[in-house]
């Protein structure tokens, strides 16, 4: 069974990148623009079975997206993506159970890896 | 941390991921990994976009090292708001109301320059979440302008919540924004958040009389 990706940031060239190239690889992809915008998707009903999260978002950010995601759907892996280190919100996220964290690509190898 | 060194490390971070962006593409096409000429095409726009925002990047922060006394040109309060509802709904923000008082404002150099670092900073409250809506009214002695969830179509219910000062720094796309914020501020304009940064405002000062 194909494994279903969601992807969720607000930079649309980013999410057009991780689509191509996961697409590619054989992934069913979700793109959502907003940690609201995929809350809404999994009460309508989509199941991913990892979620690549941003991060710093506008509205709702990624760890408030994540502890959302976690009362939601506790069984879903999410990864996070940070265009930055910070070891506060990487314990944060780790914390709140995330399964990995992801530098964005300045080297594209991070986004294949995770 | 001055505002030289602050616009070096928001460049270095921003640029990053659209070089990634780029450099990643290309990659997928010279290693063949994208048999369908679609997502060729797609690759090349991809990439094609990445550069652009680049370039798009340096300006901005080239523009930190330019003059910022921004010049005395007024506007009226309706020409500004009117241009600033158009560029807001360029970016697909809803304009909820459009109701300018009569009066002037100081727009510095250009009227369009002004109009599009005060729908930036609405912008950023916007984003791309639904719900959101943006309103331009007198307030006070001011052009006012702001931006939140919507509440009963009519109001922007979280303003009524405690001011803060807008950090731009915070913000996804903070060199766009702080320049932004930078020219609002040095034509007399207030920024600020309410409703625990649920909503956005920003006051543009006004003298009677149109322009």
């Amino acid at each position: 069974m194909t494994a279903r990706l969601a992807i969720v940031d607000d930079d649309a060239a980013f999410t057009g990148y991780l689509h191509t190239l996961l697409a590619a690889q054989g992934y069913g992809i979700e793109v959502f623009h907003s940690g609201t915008a995929l809350l809404e998707g999994l009460r309508a009903g989509s199941a991913p079975n990892v979620i690549l999260l941003d991060v710093l978002m506008p509205d709702l950010d990624g760890i408030e997206t994540l502890r959302a995601i976690r009362q939601a759907r506790p069984a879903a892996q999410v990864i996070m993506l940070s265009g930055r280190q910070a070891p506060q919100t990487i314990v944060e996220a780790v914390r709140l159970g995330a399964a990995d964290y992801v530098l964005k690509p300045g080297d594209p190898d991070g986004a294949e890896e995770a | 941390m001055t505002d030289a060194e602050r616009v070096l490390a928001v460049l270095i971070h921003d640029v990053r991921t659209p070089l990634g962006v780029a450099h990643g593409y290309l990659r997928l096409v010279r290693a063949d990994k994208l048999p369908s000429p679609e997502d060729r095409e797609r690759a090349l726009a991809g990439t094609q976009d990445a550069l652009a925002k680049i370039s798009r990047l340096c300006q901005e922060a080239g523009g930190f090292l330019e003059d910022p006394r921004p010049g005395t040109a007024r506007a009226s309060a309706r020409q500004l708001s009117e241009r600033v509802a158009a560029v807001l709904a360029e970016r697909g923000v809803a304009v909820g109301a459009l109701e300018p008082p009569d009066g002037s404002i100081n727009v510095g150099t250009s009227m369009d320059r002004a109009a599009e670092a005060i729908a930036t900073l609405l912008s950023v409250r916007a984003g791309r979440t639904p719900g959101i809506v943006a309103r331009i009214e007198a307030g006070g002695a001011a052009l006012r302008f702001t931006c939140g969830p919507a509440g009963d179509g009519a109001t922007v219910p979280a303003l009524d919540g405690e001011e803060r000062p807008f950090d731009p720094w915070q913000s996804p796309q903070a060199l766009g924004v702080a320049l932004a914020h930078r020219l609002v501020t040095a034509l007399g304009g207030r920024v600020w958040t309410a409703g625990n940064g649920l909503a956005l405002a920003l006051a543009m000062p006004m003298e009677s009389g149109n322009a």
